[in-house]
């Protein structure tokens, strides 16, 4: 001991760990628009890249997901907006317009990108669409050699036949496409089935079957074979391919609730229409994703809830003269929604020249003869060549999911993913930990509320970001809900100095953290917690 | 070179030949002169020290203990009431191993309000942890101040030097001013082991256990034991430099004695020139000087106290229900001796009340004449 | 620990900044850290008794980085005072002398030797970290406890009637260089209150909210929450005084109602709606008045030109 009370050394020993009772553990939860996207977007990770400027990272992230950003930029119905915690605050992130920049921001600046070279392995996908695609763009991307059939002349599938120009540029498809498509071998005018077949296939190591859902559903009703009565997925077809459909003063019919329902109005509407929508439920049940409604709801289209056909005939005047009952909700059907009851001695008529039916779609398997879909959405493939049957994969429409793109997308990268471990005579497995969704509880509103507050209320329907500071400033509104961001405040707050800055993150010093939780109270975004266990 | 100089003059000039650093004091009677003096010798570039001018005596310490604990050499001086308001700080100087050199200029405590001399102030402070030396002369105040220094430095315990307020502060002597290069001589700069070091950053005083405490108590008390020692060598040093000589206890006409007087400060030179007188009439008196009251002189006084001898301590201070502390002091030392030699205690001066030479002709008289009643306190002077 | 993980702190983390003793939550050991990380090792610290200098470390261990002279809990500014003499007169002049001490020392015991110094302008940071009471001594008001605070020496029935001690004010009537106020929570702001302050010569009066979990009868994890609502709702303004006059708001408060801050502490638990309605016009009153004195330009600072 010194003559003087003088200090001779530090108080490492004194390890204040033991006081603590719950310990801080730093984990990333799933933020929510990571969450629901169905293509399996790192929404939050291109944001936070958006944030600092780097769009070419972020459209490397990105594509890392979806191969089309300026596509789904422009026609996801962006489940991730809906979930976004900051709408909690003051307005979602409009991920929407995000995702359009970066998609545009590739176009212009992505050609053709560096592949490696094909391997022996091949792979056939039958169908152009978006899964069909996404899953050549996958397996192209590991050296896998991809040929795509499809039955139309150009690819795109739904992209190019089914969604009106107005909402997907045909150029803009084009140039995507055409990156897409890069290094992979695309057979056009191939209809499986009749172009080709079976046989065709057997000398490749793996079939993605993703030929959707085109075949309409029909009304059983009469008249409905008449040639004026047509399906809506038809007509966009015709009208996406030629831009024919005149329709400049007739009356028309749509028939049904759904997304496909909503473009056929609209489209009609723009080829010169005077259009009624029918639909036998009421707004709340429509199956059509709410913007689609509400852009339809702003065209001057009728709109006729509670409604459905019984009857149509065609006049003498060459006119279709088509009868209507009028519904009522009753008790909830297997969908959950209520079901639609026609009301007594509700008829009444109409006249119009033609009527679009859009009640929903389903695949069409003839190609198998035997095929066929059971209850739950499963197929029955039992009768088909074993030898087929062994190295096939399903994905897309065919399969009972939401039918969107961005699911699309999501089941083509899932089966490029399941196909590459098949290669490999592996079995795919997907983790089976529950995933913990970051909510606005995980949030601490206090960093965000006092800062860059936006008017409450919904995106209104625009095009792209003018600039990059104007994208930067709209990422830089995102929480980054769950997955820290390197902001410090759990080192910074610490009055122990037990939370120490890593290379790579946050490291917990145990040995002297006491518990007092600032760091997880002060973590703005959820992904510290006190765990309480060790 | 020899200069008429009052004593508080001389303690100053002793503070700017020991090369003191910084310097903190707060006004008070009879101490005033000296902050004044070393203001003028800071102001002239005399004394190249800062001077930490405070709002009170406490804070005056305080800024002695905070620059001392960076390794300068510092000083303060005081009275009375300003020394009680350091008596926090008096503990914390010595706990903190500080070689403070505070001078003392004796005053009486209040209430009633005094400015005159006794020495209750100083000796009240007998537990702080302070060396405490009692001077007689003005040359003794120069040469005392600048020995402190050194022994303080020496044992890293703080120093008080200790002289009677008006009696010596303001009385003229003849003073051997020593020269500064002989003074660098003998008193180097201080060399602290341990200071506020930004390339050895520790903590001071910091909070310490009972597991501690006691050891840190067993070093002060350890540098008290050593402290004689340390004090002679020094006086020694000083007496081959300079050519004077201190001890802890002067004796003078001790040998044949009778009756013998112990007494400090100004008392003691009173008492000096009474036994003069009384030895011409041949009454054999005789004195003993204490110099040195912390650590107390146990060893040099037990080599002067006779059994043959009969002895009177004169204390210039009080200590309410007990009596003079001096008196109290050598009582516990004889007795820890197992020395059986009677005291009689007198009780004078107190709050400026003079001593004269027939006080202590008569205290003297009264020690000799003494037929037993050596427990009772004699109040000298007393009015009725 | 491991030398090898990346710090911002480096000369506190390699000094062992860890194991001293305050309680979890300490309001005080966040101030010190970051007050440290912007003065920088050539910096002593001189502290009176009080929550910093019992959590320092237990002799002969400490986990101050700089030299650390503990005080009487009178003693810290004329200790400082002290320290820094003897520091110029050892030619260490670059050396910050910096006195950390609580508001018992600065409010109450010590403040006439800090207004003494104040006075002589010394060339000391001196930082009053402000958990408003007595609190290593287990909660007992001080002049900076706020009106209608529980202690243990204001209990219900009798809890603090009268306003908290203006120091910022008494401090600019010294016309010093330098008072401002700073949270923990704004730590951009505090860390720019400090290296301003460094830059500065001559006294410099920093006044730090403290959050205290056992003293304000709070929920440790809440010590920053508490603080940035503390500023939010006005209660604990963040300002600046330069020479005493030149008044400047640091931070346009978002206006949170002080019942929020004064809901989430055991200590006010006592208030009712009336008396938290008074607390909010004194809050505004008295935020009223700092804003009007905010870049108040009327003075005109008078330079003696050296000879």
């Amino acid at each position: 001991m010194p003559e003087m009370a003088v200090s001779e050394s530090s108080m490492d020993w004194n390890k204040t760990g033991s006081w603590r009772s719950s310990t801080p553990l730093h984990k990333n939860i799933t933020p929510p628009c990571n969450f629901n996207c169905p293509a399996g977007e790192n929404i939050r990770g291109y944001i936070d890249l958006l944030k600092d400027k780097k769009t070419k990272e972020a459209f490397e992230l990105l594509t890392e997901a979806n191969p089309f950003p300026a596509v789904c930029g422009r026609v996801c119905y962006h489940p991730c907006q809906a979930s976004c915690n900051r709408s909690s605050l003051d307005r979602e992130i409009n991920v929407r317009k995000l995702e359009r920049f970066i998609g545009d921001w590739g176009m212009e600046n992505v050609n053709k990108q560096a592949l490696p070279p094909t391997a022996s392995k091949k792979i056939a996908i039958i169908g152009a669409g978006p899964a069909g695609l996404s899953a050549a763009f996958y397996l192209r991307k590991q050296g896998i050699a991809v040929t795509v059939y499809d039955e139309n002349s150009m690819p795109g599938g739904i992209l190019r036949y089914g969604i009106p120009s107005y909402r997907l540029e045909k150029d803009v498809l084009a140039k995507e496409l055409d990156r897409v498509l890069h290094g992979i071998e695309f057979k056009s005018n191939m209809r499986f089935g009749s172009d080709f077949d079976i046989s065709d296939l057997l000398g490749f190591d793996a079939v993605f079957l993703a030929t959707g859902a085109h075949l309409s559903k029909t009304m059983n009703i009469d008249g409905e074979n008449i040639p004026e009565v047509e399906s809506g997925l038809n007509f966009l077809k015709t009208a996406n391919s030629n831009g024919s459909g005149n329709l400049k003063g007739k009356e028309v019919i749509v028939v049904g609730g759904g997304n496909t329902a909503c473009d056929t109005a609209r489209s009609a509407y723009r080829f010169g229409a005077k259009v009624t929508l029918v639909y036998r439920r009421t707004e709340a049940q429509m199956p059509a994703f709410a913007e689609e409604i509400e852009q339809l709801k702003k065209e001057p289209i009728k709109i006729e809830f509670l409604t459905a056909p019984k009857n149509i005939r065609k006049t003498d005047g060459g006119k279709l003269g088509v009868t209507f009952i009028k519904m009522k909700l009753g008790l909830p059907d297997s969908s959950g929604r209520s079901r639609p009851v026609p009301i007594a001695d509700s008829d009444f008529e109409m006249s119009v020249d033609k009527i679009f039916t859009a009640i929903g779609e389903d695949p069409d398997l003839s190609f198998f003869g035997n095929a066929r879909i059971k209850t739950g959405g499963e197929f029955d493939f039992s009768d088909i060549d074993e030898r087929l049957k062994a190295r096939l994969f399903v994905g897309g429409d065919i399969l009972p999911n939401p039918r969107t793109v961005p699911h699309a997308v999501g089941s083509g990268r899932l089966a490029s993913e399941k196909i590459a471990a098949f290669l490999k005579g592996e079995v795919l497995t997907q983790s089976e930990d529950i995933e913990v969704i970051a909510g606005p509880g995980d949030i601490n509103f206090d960093y965000f509320s006092m800062i860059n507050l936006t008017k409450r209320g919904s995106h209104p329907a625009e095009s792209g970001f003018a600039n990059m500071d104007e994208a930067s400033s709209e990422a830089a509104r995102c929480f980054s809900c769950g997955v820290c961001d390197h902001c410090d405040n759990c080192h910074n707050f610490c009055p122990d100095m037990a939370v120490i800055k890593t290379s790579n993150g946050y490291h917990v010093n145990l040995e002297y953290c006491k518990g007092c939780g600032i760091c997880a109270r002060e973590c703005p975004r959820g992904s510290l917690k006190m765990d309480g266990t060790e | 070179m020899k200069r008429v100089i009052s004593g508080n003059e001389a303690a100053s000039l002793a503070v700017k030949l020991s090369r003191v650093q910084v310097i903190s004091a707060y006004p008070i009677t009879p101490q005033t002169t000296i902050a004044e003096k070393l203001s003028e010798l800071c102001g002239s570039g005399e004394l190249d020290a800062k001077f930490v001018k405070v709002e009170s005596e406490h804070s005056a310490m305080a800024t002695l203990i905070g620059a001392s604990s960076t390794g300068v050499r510092t000083f303060t001086a005081t009275s009375a009431q300003g020394l009680a308001l350091m008596h926090e700080l008096l503990f914390w100087a010595s706990g903190a191993r500080l070689p403070i050199v505070l001078v003392d200029v004796n005053r009486a405590m209040a209430a009633p309000w005094t400015i005159w001399c006794d020495q209750t102030d100083s000796l009240a402070q007998r537990d702080t942890g302070f060396l405490q030396f009692y001077c007689w002369s003005n040359q003794e105040i120069l040469d005392s101040v600048i020995c402190a220094f050194k022994i303080a430095e020496k044992l890293l315990l703080p120093c008080m030097v200790c002289y009677d307020g008006f009696y010596i502060s303001h009385t003229h002597e003849a003073v051997e001013i020593p020269e500064q290069s002989d003074v660098d001589k003998f008193l180097p700069p201080r060399d602290a082991e341990y200071r506020l070091d930004t390339k050895d950053p520790r903590t001071f005083s910091g909070g310490t256990l009972p597991a501690n405490f006691m050891e840190i108590r067993y070093k002060l008390q350890k540098a008290f034991e050593k402290a004689p020692d340390v004090i002679n060598t020094t006086y020694g040093e000083f007496d081959k430099l300079f050519g004077r000589s201190y001890s802890a206890v002067e004796p003078y006409y001790t040998d044949d004695a009778e009756a013998v007087l112990l007494a400090s400060g100004s008392a003691a030179s009173t008492a000096f020139h009474a036994i003069r007188k009384m030895r011409q009439s041949g009454i054999k008196a005789g004195l003993l000087r204490l110099r040195q009251f912390r650590p107390f002189p146990e060893k040099e006084l037990l080599s002067y106290l006779k059994p043959n001898i009969k002895y009177g301590v004169l204390d210039r201070d009080l200590s309410p229900g007990t009596g003079g502390v001096i008196a109290q002091e050598i009582r516990a030392i004889l007795n820890r001796n197992n020395v059986r030699i009677d005291i009689n205690e007198f009780i004078a001066g107190l709050g400026g009340r003079d001593i004269t030479v027939d006080n202590v002709t008569e205290i003297l008289l009264k020690v000799r004449d003494d037929k037993g009643d050596k427990l009772q306190i004699n109040w000298v002077g007393l009015k009725n | 620990m491991d030398r090898e993980l990346l710090n911002d702190n480096d000369f506190l983390r390699d000094s062992g900044f860890c194991g001293h003793t305050a309680c979890p939550g300490c309001g005080e050991k966040i101030l010190l850290r970051h007050v440290l990380d912007v003065l920088g090792p050539e910096t002593v610290i001189a502290a009176p008794a009080g929550c910093a200098a019992v959590t320092d470390g237990i002799f002969p261990h400490t986990v101050s980085p700089v030299p650390f002279l503990h005080t009487a809990f009178g003693a810290v500014a004329s200790g400082a005072a002290g320290v820094r003499a003897g520091l110029d007169m050892s030619g260490r002049e670059n050396v910050t002398v910096l006195a950390w001490a609580g508001d018992g020392a600065t409010f109450d015991i010590g403040l006439g030797p800090l207004s003494a110094i104040a006075e002589r302008n010394e060339n000391i940071i001196y930082v009053c970290y402000d958990n408003e009471a007595y609190m290593n001594t287990g909660v007992q008001r001080s002049s900076a406890t706020p009106s209608g605070s529980w202690t243990t020496t204001t209990p219900s029935g009798r809890l603090k009637s009268e306003p908290k001690k203006n120091i910022d004010l008494i401090m600019a009537s010294h016309k010093i260089p330098y008072v401002a106020t700073a949270s923990p929570a704004f730590l951009d702001d505090l860390k720019m209150k400090v290296a301003k302050a460094k830059r500065l010569t001559g006294f410099r009066f920093l006044r730090l909210f403290s959050p205290c979990p056992p003293g304000w009868k709070s929920d440790p994890a809440d010590s920053i929450t508490l603080a940035r609502l503390a500023v939010e709702s006005n209660i604990f303004p963040l300002f600046e005084i330069e020479d005493g006059e030149r008044w400047s708001l640091s931070y346009e408060s978002s206006g949170v109602p002080v019942a929020r801050y004064l809901k989430t502490q055991g200590r006010f638990r006592y208030l009712s709606d009336d008396d938290m309605a008074r607390i909010q016009r004194e809050t505004d009153r008295d935020y009223n008045r700092l804003k009007s004195l905010h870049q108040y330009n009327g003075y005109q600072k008078i330079v003696v030109e050296e000879q």
